[in-house]
């Protein structure tokens, strides 16, 4: 769909003397299709969660421009920066740029889109929503335009000598463009960019860190830099996060690392395996973050429940994935008290003061003391962990904790996974 | 009229210095119990700061009636802990409290508020000053709390059972 429009769309000059696609802004501008999109786009956060969104402070409805081509609209509203922010390639250092959301409403179906003009032109004219946008450009028009998906991958690429010759750029062809925000000491931090990973259209690695402000003709600090956030990438299949969520997970992870050495032989075992899990944002989950033994990803509620808090467990999830032989989705019904109590009693070793997993039911508080104190003593001494107080400890839960009782599988009555995690580290 | 009126009185004052003496009594001493374990046929003793030992543990539910999961725990702080037991303690009986596995056990409500704090000694019966522990006890219910966060917002408060080694 978008190839047929923008190939053909290319001149603006072209599109006005033969007017087979007319602008009819007229007869749209302002009208219900913007009510519409603004409704549809603030009803469909997910779908329409653009990473930009959390740098702007304005989304300018009232000025949105509105194009009929065949029997779709198109609508683009400019999207206002609340920072100071700069762009740079490899090949050209310090770019003017123009973002605007891009509305496609295609047979009653709409489509969003975070569409940057790219240019050495002046601001001023990328500014200009009706000298620049989707559908139209003047032939003097030299630069590139990039559409991303709300997971901030590369869509469509254009490129423009400014002779009126647009063509859709090949992988090969395309640069690496950097996307930084500069803060008022000098310092800036990549927050996305696009191409700099030998293509692929990833528009969601970021840099995290800051440095003296890049310019001149050296095309500043950032340009075309290895994706900073190893710790993730090491377990990374598919990132549906944007590039300040991916920057958040790298510092979730380097915590959840940090914390001590069972923590991070999860983690390591995770790499050392070769696992590769999808991370992203679910906001139909009740739970911060939620293990799918299925799909092999992590989701989570909202950009703010990224945290090595709401990690710990989830990563343990996987790992016990890995380690049971048949995987965990196994016991989703079945056996579902023996993989979650063994999470939670993973979790409570570590914890200072000591412990959720008889917190989340109705035992008496004898008994959520009595477990307490169990707890303690594996943090003192981790032989402590026999099987037969194991299992005592896991009928409570199951007694207790109600939703996650379930049939216990007696494959699982031995904390063989947490077992093997604490043998590592003594 | 008047009869009722005097009587009245009477029973209020009554109940008044009941509560009083239980209050004063429960300030400067501690209800001990000895709690079974039924996992390891150990037991703990416990130093409690209430009369009702068996504390109605009521839930922290969401604003959908779902009863919400702690998902982290932290005490603010330990400094203030530290600085509490060596005004009450010294470094002796700190050394010998420890190796009698010596736990702070705290009921605590979801918003961080500790509303009790027992004393608790696991397998073991040693010797101690109760008029000690329970002003340890009061000081950490005064002055501690802890910053808890959950996997849903509450909307309705409950009691969560936290406990840690005294002086670790």
């Amino acid at each position: 769909m978008l190839d047929c429009f923008f190939v053909i769309q290319s001149c603006h000059d072209d599109v006005s003397t033969d007017g087979e696609f007319d602008l009819k802004s007229g007869a749209f501008k302002q009208t219900s299709i913007v009510n519409e999109v603004q409704y549809w786009f603030e009803s469909n956060k997910d779908e329409n969660g653009f990473f930009l969104l959390d740098y702007a402070d304005q989304i300018n409805w009232k000025n949105a421009q509105v194009m009929e081509i065949d029997n779709s609209i198109v609508v683009e509203v400019k999207l206002k920066l609340k920072g100071k922010y700069r762009l740079f390639s490899e090949k050209v250092p310090d770019l003017n740029f123009e973002q605007r959301l891009l509305f496609i409403k295609q047979e009653g179906k709409l489509t969003s889109y975070l569409e940057f003009f790219i240019s050495k032109r002046e601001q001023s004219y990328l500014d200009d929503v009706e000298q620049v946008n989707y559908l139209r450009r003047d032939g003097n028009f030299a630069g590139t335009i990039l559409l991303l998906d709300s997971k901030g991958n590369i869509k469509q690429r254009y490129f423009s000598t400014g002779n009126c010759d647009e063509v859709r750029l090949k992988n090969a062809d395309e640069t690496c463009y950097e996307l930084i925000e500069i803060f008022s000491d000098g310092s800036y931090v990549v927050i996305a960019n696009w191409g700099c990973n030998g293509g692929g259209g990833d528009g969601s690695s970021t840099e995290p860190g800051s440095g003296s402000t890049p310019g001149g003709s050296a095309g500043g600090g950032g340009s075309g830099s290895v994706p900073a956030t190893p710790i993730v990438n090491n377990i990374l299949k598919t990132c549906y996060l944007n590039a300040t969520q991916k920057n958040q997970l790298e510092q979730a992870l380097a915590s959840l690392i940090s914390e001590g050495c069972l923590t991070r032989s999860v983690y390591d075992d995770l790499v050392e395996h070769g696992i590769k899990l999808d991370f992203k944002i679910n906001s139909s989950l009740t739970a911060p973050a939620s293990y799918s033994p299925v799909s092999k990803s992590v989701d989570f509620r909202s950009s703010t429940d990224i945290k090595s808090s709401n990690l710990k467990e989830e990563l343990f999830h996987a790992f016990q994935d890995v380690f049971y032989s048949g995987g965990i989705a196994q016991y989703t019904s079945t056996g579902k008290v023996n993989i979650e109590f063994e999470a939670k009693l993973y979790k409570d070793i570590m914890a200072f003061p000591c412990c959720d997993a008889l917190n989340i039911g109705t035992a008496p508080e004898s008994l959520r003391n009595s477990y307490n104190i169990w707890v303690y003593s594996i943090q003192e001494n981790s032989s402590n962990l026999s099987d037969s107080e194991y299992q005592f400890w896991l009928n409570q839960f199951n007694i207790y904790a109600a939703p996650y009782s379930s049939s216990a599988s007696p494959s699982l009555s031995s904390p063989r996974a947490l077992k093997s995690i604490i043998s590592i580290c003594h | 009229m008047k009869k009722h009126s005097i009587l009245i009185t009477v029973l209020l004052v009554s109940v008044t210095i009941n509560l009083y003496g239980q209050i004063q009594l429960l300030k400067d001493s501690m209800n001990r119990q000895v709690i079974k374990t039924e996992y390891n046929n150990g037991f703990i003793l416990n130093y409690s700061d209430r009369l009702n030992l068996s504390m109605d543990m009521i839930q922290a539910k969401d604003s959908q009636g779902q009863v919400v999961e702690l998902i982290s725990q932290k005490l603010k702080s330990k400094e203030i802990l530290t600085n509490i037991s060596s005004g009450i303690f010294t470094e002796e009986e700190i050394r010998y409290l420890s190796k009698n596995n010596c736990f702070i056990s705290c009921i605590v409500t979801s918003t961080g508020k500790i509303v009790s704090v027992s004393i608790q000694f696991s397998n073991c019966d040693p010797t101690v000053n109760v008029k000690q522990l329970a002003k340890f006890s009061n000081e950490i219910r005064e002055k501690l709390s802890f910053e808890l966060t959950f996997d849903r917002e509450v909307a309705r408060a409950g009691y969560f059972s936290l406990t840690f080694p005294a002086f670790r």
